[in-house]
């Protein structure tokens, strides 16, 4: 028997508007992020809930690492929502000094 | 709640903690000067609290006034909620008024900036004659301004996902500080004073991303009835009034929100506005004394 691999959550929203729930909806309950590691994404009644997937429960990737694979969810998503944009989002963040600073501990 | 204040704060910010249950969550409120019914009340905004108005309640507690400064659940030293609805506007302002009746505040002169306007005056359109006078600076009755409305920055940063990231995990909503306040205020004791309620519950945005979430966008929005109500209510604030603006703001410039309030509340234009040129959105940074005067004279007015 093979047991699916330990979840860490590292993200909850419980506001969805309506225009992002398409988009979410269409990422279906698996994501991967470019750098390989995988996450469930949990959507429905106005909420989503993103866990990282963990094959190997002793690797725990850094909370930067993370936020770097959140915000790519976060681009693509917007990118899907007519009026937005996924680039734009992340020189946004960028130029307003809203991404970047490291975390001081680890999530979880 | 913060029980204890690092001491570089504490020195900036030296009154004695006020603490109140209303409804499970513990709120902290600052409250000096002489025991009175009446008293100047400082309303916060996103992602500020009481803090912003260390430098104005001494000023405006000498001058023989009572000061009230509350922290609104989610910032400074109060407690964070866990679901969003706690941080519906209508529940900010219940809980602000349970906050007076347990100090025993019965008329209050306040200080509204950015959020602290749609609750001062949400707190005038549940309990009518609470409002004894009042200060706008920087303000809004509820309804998006035009940067409100605009997709980037402002609605992007604040998106599903991209918000809970952003103002959550990263918890950098804060540096909205240094878009709108002074130089002083971008490090050192000050910055830490500010970035506190995120750093003690690390990876909780507090109320600063239910703040934005709450701005009302149009008829479909939870927020708009009660800005809408605020709108309708708002001829009827039959008080001393004056306006301290920052006229830097690109969040609330004073032609677009400032010049308008000024017009539809009955006694907005009795004073000249105390012009702060190159005041941003935390107007309060920039200019302490004119913000404190300006209660000091309306609460001459209203209070006596």
């Amino acid at each position: 028997m093979t047991l699916p691999p330990p979840l860490l959550p590292v993200l909850s929203d419980e506001v969805v508007w309506p225009e992002f729930e398409a988009p979410i909806a269409a990422l279906g309950s698996t994501w991967t992020a470019p750098s390989g590691r995988r996450y469930r994404i949990a959507a429905g009644g106005g909420r989503v809930l993103i866990s990282l997937e963990r094959p190997d429960p002793s690797v725990i990737p850094s909370a930067d690492e993370i936020d770097e694979d959140l915000l790519v969810l976060a681009e693509a998503v917007q990118q899907a929502v007519p009026a937005f944009a996924g680039d734009a989002l992340r020189r946004s963040a960028v130029a307003y000094g809203w991404y970047g600073r490291p975390f001081k501990t680890a999530p979880g | 709640m913060i029980p204890t204040l690092p001491e570089e704060v504490r020195a900036l910010y030296p009154f004695e903690p006020h603490w109140v249950n209303v409804g499970g969550r513990v709120l902290h409120y600052v409250d000096e000067g002489p025991r009175s019914p009446e008293a100047v009340v400082l309303l916060h905004g996103n992602p500020t609290w009481s803090f912003l108005y260390r430098k104005i309640i001494p000023t405006v507690a000498d001058a023989g006034y009572r000061v009230l400064a509350p922290d609104f659940l989610g910032s400074g030293r109060s407690d964070h909620g866990i679901h969003d609805d706690e941080y519906a506007i209508v529940n900010h302002i219940a809980r602000t008024l349970a906050v007076l009746a347990e100090a025993g505040v019965q008329r209050a002169v306040m200080f509204m900036q950015d959020w602290g306007g749609p609750i001062g005056m949400g707190m005038e359109l549940l309990r009518p004659g609470l409002l004894a006078g009042a200060v706008l600076a920087n303000t809004f009755w509820g309804e998006a301004s035009n940067f409100h409305r605009q997709i980037f920055p402002w609605r992007a940063m604040h998106a599903p996902i991209a918000g809970a990231l952003i103002f959550g995990r990263r918890g950098t909503f804060i540096q909205g500080l240094r878009l709108g306040g002074p130089p002083e205020v971008h490090d050192g004791p000050a910055w830490r004073a500010y970035g506190l309620p995120y750093e003690v519950h690390n990876a909780s945005p507090g109320a600063t991303l239910a703040w934005p979430r709450a701005i009302a966008l149009g008829p479909d929005h939870p927020t708009y009835p009660l800005a809408r109500a605020i709108w309708d209510v708002m001829p009827s604030f039959d008080v001393p009034t004056r306006f301290v603006w920052g006229m830097a703001d690109a969040v609330f410039p004073w032609a677009e929100q400032g010049q308008t309030m000024r017009e539809r509340l009955p006694r907005g234009s009795e004073h000249p506005v105390a012009e702060v040129p190159e005041g941003r959105h935390f107007v309060q940074e920039y200019a302490p004394e004119e913000c404190a005067q300006a209660c000091i004279a309306v609460a001459k007015e209203a209070l006596g």
